[in-house]
């Protein structure tokens, strides 16, 4: 069987360190002596892996599992109460998610009260200035009003107002009022 | 026992697989983070950095790629980021003090010894990324697909970095009067 440059030197870190199994050694060893680039790169990791590194002993190797598990259990605790803190914050996040979501569809808008048909929604209220309005407008307004009752009832209680308060004054105050007013020059609704 | 068995016994709060996961990798962990590093205290403490990021993370390992490669890409990253944080070079001054304090015996260990530090010192001197892919491949048995897996890229990638770091190496030795 044949194999490949980069084959045979795939198999270069377990022939070195002597994992290869018998076949597959004897291919390693065929295909290097009769190919200089293979057998030069073979000799480099030789070198390369022959490198020691020094042992940290076995205190060491004998503590560190240890101290890992005990920073790591550690950690855990350290973060247990945070933890805890958040989950007890989830169910008043909830309520508060509930809430908010309540308000913004409006559910529970017409709770206590009810609005009077002529207004309608209040959510889709669209405002006008005065001015912005024509004649046709307010016709329509009123129209849509019960019987025109949008114009006439202010109308109404100031008149009402006016003489409910006329009335109750005697002969003597109505020529006090007639006289201010005289004086001052100025017309009142009446004169 | 099979290292997923081992993680799924950490998950389900078993904490003695903690210890057994250590033991099973220490020094694998250890002697690569010294093949990056060169110095020793230095590996010590990043190996066991490198288990307290592993089981800070271990939620989020998939069986996708293999524990060892998991375990391997968490330890490089931890000394690399350990490296770009302290600009740290290391190695010059140990090699030296090691040929200096090599005691007279047989002139072929000697020799033997020589050619290993200056190995040592080229290796160092490579670019990361192909010094990485010779410690990967040379010192810790990874196939291409394994080292891909480590490094972060394709199997052609590390071909290539591991075919220039082999020619890097070579140069350098022959600077210094070695062949291989």
């Amino acid at each position: 069987m044949s194999f490949s440059h980069d084959e045979i030197r795939e198999m270069f870190p377990e022939y070195l360190r002597g994992t290869l199994s018998g076949d597959m050694r004897n291919a390693v060893e065929f295909h290097i002596r009769d190919c200089p680039a293979c057998r030069s790169e073979l000799s480099m990791m030789s070198g390369v892996v022959s490198i020691d590194v020094p042992d940290p002993g076995n205190l060491y190797w004998a503590t560190l599992p240890g101290k890992v598990a005990g920073l790591v259990k550690g950690k855990k605790e350290r973060l247990f109460p945070l933890k805890s803190l958040f989950l007890k914050f989830i169910p008043a996040a909830a309520a508060f998610a509930i809430l908010f979501v309540l308000l913004l569809t409006g559910a529970g808008r017409d709770r206590g009260y009810e609005l009077h048909t002529s207004i309608g929604d209040p959510f889709r209220v669209t405002y006008l200035e005065q001015g912005d309005l024509t004649d046709e407008d307010i016709y329509v307004l009123a129209e849509k009003t019960e019987g025109g009752a949008f114009h006439s009832e202010p109308e109404d209680i100031m008149e009402y107002s006016y003489y409910g308060e006329f009335a109750s004054l005697d002969s003597e105050e109505m020529e006090i009022l007639y006289g201010a007013l005289k004086t001052e020059q100025t017309k009142g609704g009446l004169l | 026992m099979e290292d997923t068995s081992l993680v799924e016994r950490y998950l389900d709060g078993d904490s003695g697989a903690i210890e057994e996961l250590v033991v099973k990798y220490q020094k694998q962990v250890y002697a690569f983070v010294y093949r990056i590093i060169n110095d020793a205290e230095e590996a010590k403490d990043l190996t066991q950095k490198t288990f307290l990021k592993l089981f800070n993370a271990i939620g989020s390992f998939r069986n996708e790629a293999s524990f060892k490669t998991w375990l391997y890409r968490i330890a490089m990253n931890t000394t690399l980021t350990y490296i770009r944080q302290n600009r740290h070079r290391a190695g010059e001054s140990e090699i030296q003090e090691s040929i200096m304090g090599s005691q007279a015996g047989a002139l072929s260990l000697v020799i033997k010894k020589e050619k290993a530090d200056y190995l040592k010192k080229a290796l160092a001197e490579l670019p990361e990324r192909q010094r990485l892919a010779v410690i990967l491949r040379a010192y810790e048995g990874l196939s291409c697909r394994e080292t891909a897996g480590v490094m972060g890229c394709s199997e052609g990638t590390v071909k290539a970095h591991y075919h220039a770091a082999v020619k890097g190496l070579r140069d350098i030795l022959k600077e210094k009067g070695y062949e291989f």
